[in-house]
This record gives C-alpha cells, sequence and structure tokens, in this order.
C-alpha cells in the first residue's frame, strides 16, 4: 500500500469518528432524549486516526523520510509551520475529547466534540490562503463539517430510538430530528457549494481531472441522498412505517459512507 | 436574524469574487526565468508560487552543466504572504547551463516539486 492509501483510510477513520462524536454528542440537545453511543469508542478511534495521519504527513513533507520521526523534525512541524500549528490544536483537542469521555462528563464532551471537529477544518485543502478570504473559506468548511456532523450524527440515535421508545415518542423524536435536518441538509448544501467555488475557482466541478470526477461522484451521492432523506420525511415518517422509516435511515447512512470515502480521496488528490 | 443574513451574504460575497486557491504550491514565475539567458550571474534565486509555502521544510538546490551541487545559503519566504521563496546564491556563478530543482510544502502541507534551467552567457 502507498502512503495515499493509508491517508485515505486513516483520513476516512478520523473524519467518520469525528463527525459521528460531534452529532451524537448534540443528539440530547436538541431531541431531550439520551442516547447510548460508544463515545469513548469513537474519540479513541478518532485520536488515533488523527496521529496516523499525521504521520503520514509528518513522511510526505520530510525532505529525508529516514528522518521523518526524528525529534527535532516533530518540533520544526508542529512549531514552526502554520499547518503545524493547525495539527498541534487539533490532537490537543482530540486528546481532550477523549479524556472527558473517561471521565463520563457531558458537557466537556459535547463542546470538545464540537472544538474536535471545527478544528479539522484547519489541516485540509480549506487551510490554503490568507486573508478574510481564507477566514470565510475556514468558516464556510467548518459548518460544512458541523452540519454534514448533525445530520450524519443524528441518524445513529435516532435508528436506534425507532426500535426502542413509545409510539408518542418516536414520533416526537423524528419531528425534532426532521426540523433540525432541514436547516443541517441546508447549510452542508449551500456551504459545499461555496467550498467547491473557493478550492476550484467554478460553482460547478469539471469532469476533466481526477478531483473534478471525485467532486462530481460526491455530487452524484448526495444525490441519491437526498431523495432518501425527502422520502423518510414525507412518506415513511408521515404515514407512521416505522419499519420503512428504520430501513430508509440505513440507506441514508450506507450512502453517507460512500460520500466521507470520496471526501477522504478528495484530501489526497490536487485540485486542479 | 438580519445580521446572520448580511454576515451570510457577505462570507457569500468573498467567496463569488475571490480567486481561487488551488492548494498546491505551482511554480508560477521563476527569477532567473525559466530557460532564460542571462548576462550577469545572479545573486538569488527567487521563486514565486501559487499558493503560501513553508520556507522552513522547502528545499531547493543548484546544479552546474557538470551536475555538480553549487553552495547556496538558507531559503526564505519575503513577504507575509509567502508566495515567494528567495535562495541567497553566495558564490560567483561562472557561465554555463544551470539546473534549479526545488520542493515545496504549501501551507496546507502538501508537497510540491519541478527543476528547470537556466544559462549564464555573460
Amino acid at each position: 500500500m502507498t502512503l495515499e492509501s493509508f491517508l485515505i483510510v486513516w483520513r476516512f477513520a478520523h473524519i467518520g469518528a469525528s463527525m459521528l462524536a460531534f452529532g451524537v454528542a448534540l443528539f440530547p440537545l436538541y431531541a431531550g432524549v439520551e442516547t447510548r453511543f460508544p463515545m469513548r469508542t469513537a474519540a479513541v478511534v478518532a485520536l488515533v486516526s488523527a496521529l496516523l495521519w499525521f504521520s503520514c504527513v509528518l513522511i510526505e513533507v520530510a525532505a529525508d523520510p529516514s528522518s521523518a520521526f526524528s525529534p527535532n523534525e516533530i518540533r520544526l512541524v508542529l512549531f514552526e509551520t502554520s499547518f503545524g500549528s493547525a495539527w498541534l490544536a487539533h490532537l490537543v483537542l482530540g486528546a481532550g475529547l477523549l479524556a472527558a469521555t473517561l471521565f463520563k462528563a457531558r458537557t466537556p464532551v459535547a463542546i470538545l466534540s464540537v472544538l474536535n471537529l471545527a478544528s479539522l477544518a484547519g489541516i485540509g485543502h480549506a487551510a490554503a490562503g490568507a486573508g478574510p478570504e481564507h477566514a470565510g473559506r475556514l468558516i464556510a468548511h467548518v459548518v460544512h463539517l458541523g452540519a454534514g456532523g448533525i445530520w450524519l450524527g443524528g441518524l445513529i440515535p435516532l435508528w436506534r430510538a425507532l426500535g426502542s421508545t413509545d409510539a408518542t415518542q418516536r414520533r416526537k423524536l423524528v419531528n425534532r430530528f426532521s426540523m433540525i435536518g432541514y436547516g443541517a441538509v441546508g447549510l452542508v448544501i449551500l456551504t459545499g457549494i461555496l467550498n467547491v467555488r473557493a478550492i476550484t475557482g467554478a460553482f460547478i466541478p469539471s469532469g476533466s481531472s481526477p478531483y473534478g470526477q471525485l467532486l462530481m461522484l460526491k455530487l452524484g451521492l448526495v444525490g441519491l441522498l437526498l431523495p432518501v432523506a425527502l422520502f423518510n420525511q414525507f412518506y415513511a415518517n408521515r404515514r407512521k412505517q416505522w419499519s420503512t422509516l428504520s430501513r430508509g435511515i440505513a440507506v441514508e447512512l450506507a450512502i453517507f459512507t460512500g460520500i466521507l470515502i470520496v471526501v477522504s480521496m478528495l484530501g489526497v488528490t490536487p485540485p486542479m | 436574524m438580519n445580521g446572520f443574513a448580511s454576515a451570510l451574504a457577505a462570507v457569500g460575497m468573498t467567496f463569488a469574487l475571490a480567486a481561487p486557491a488551488y492548494a498546491h504550491a505551482m511554480l508560477d514565475r521563476a527569477t532567473p526565468a525559466v530557460g532564460s539567458v542571462v548576462r550577469i550571474a545572479p545573486s538569488q534565486i527567487r521563486l514565486q508560487f501559487s499558493e503560501s509555502i513553508e520556507a522552513s521544510l522547502s528545499r531547493v538546490s543548484l546544479t552546474d552543466a557538470s551536475g555538480d551541487n553549487v553552495q547556496l545559503g538558507a531559503p526564505a519566504t519575503t513577504k507575509a504572504d509567502r508566495l515567494i521563496l528567495v535562495v541567497p546564491v553566495p558564490g560567483p556563478l561562472a557561465s554555463g547551463v544551470y539546473r534549479v530543482t526545488w520542493r515545496v510544502v504549501s501551507v496546507d502541507s502538501h508537497v510540491t516539486q519541478g527543476d528547470f534551467s537556466f544559462t549564464v552567457k555573460p
């Protein structure tokens, strides 16, 4: 396996775990229902995959791969480069999130899951640039990750709650998620368009480069996700078809997994 | 809500008007220019990139026609935007063909590399 394929795997694990931890931690705040989720496992996966991803970055940027893990090289990267300080902040917040889950401190877990996800925006393609444009791009990226995290992270507790709570509770839960869901989907699409514009210079990606093709694939998957989400909301939910809704959510989760794989590949592809 | 809407519009305008960023540093311009013939031997090599770069992780080497390395100073960026990498050439360059090989790391940690030649012909 090449360094790039490892990077894709660690990126997938990290982005997925960070978005899930965030979305699940926020779920009780709007749904008003406690949820059982292996938050500690998510935090471990997020931190370990972040460290592995960072090791790949160290190997990649080192002029001499044999000295990639020398204390001097690590110090140079962490303290003397701008992407290094973004990584340092991100790793510290990831470690903080894990510590908070060990102590089962709910509010710190929620806060750190937000900060962990937000600081993820600083270590990708959106981190390039300077000035107000740079700040705008970072904000759009943070909102994109956050809205996606609320959507993805809400689906799992919702899916579980469907099988366990009584009918009134179930309906209330689904309605609350739907309300949040509309906002999240809208923000994902809006910030997604802004990010494409910022990174490629066009509002619609061109299919002439590998990056453009991956973006089209991502758009295609989002194009599949939206009708499924709409079906879940307007058919399964309104008609109280709970088992159909449950299957619909499973389909949404499967498409989300595909989107995250494409996103992981986008990060290692030059946006030309 | 009005404040939020106008903030959103401002962010939107920024994106609509901003020039695209390619996130990988490509060589935009070099002094001595790529493939050029210069009369006066340069005392420094200036490389301008499409993206801000990390000087501490960037490497530039210069070889003469026989492939021998020419001693260079430490590369450094000149301005706050960190788009231009300057490498001092301490010794005088004799006439001949020189090859510049560069490998830079952009501020978002992507590595790009390339090379070009120039000729010193007084």
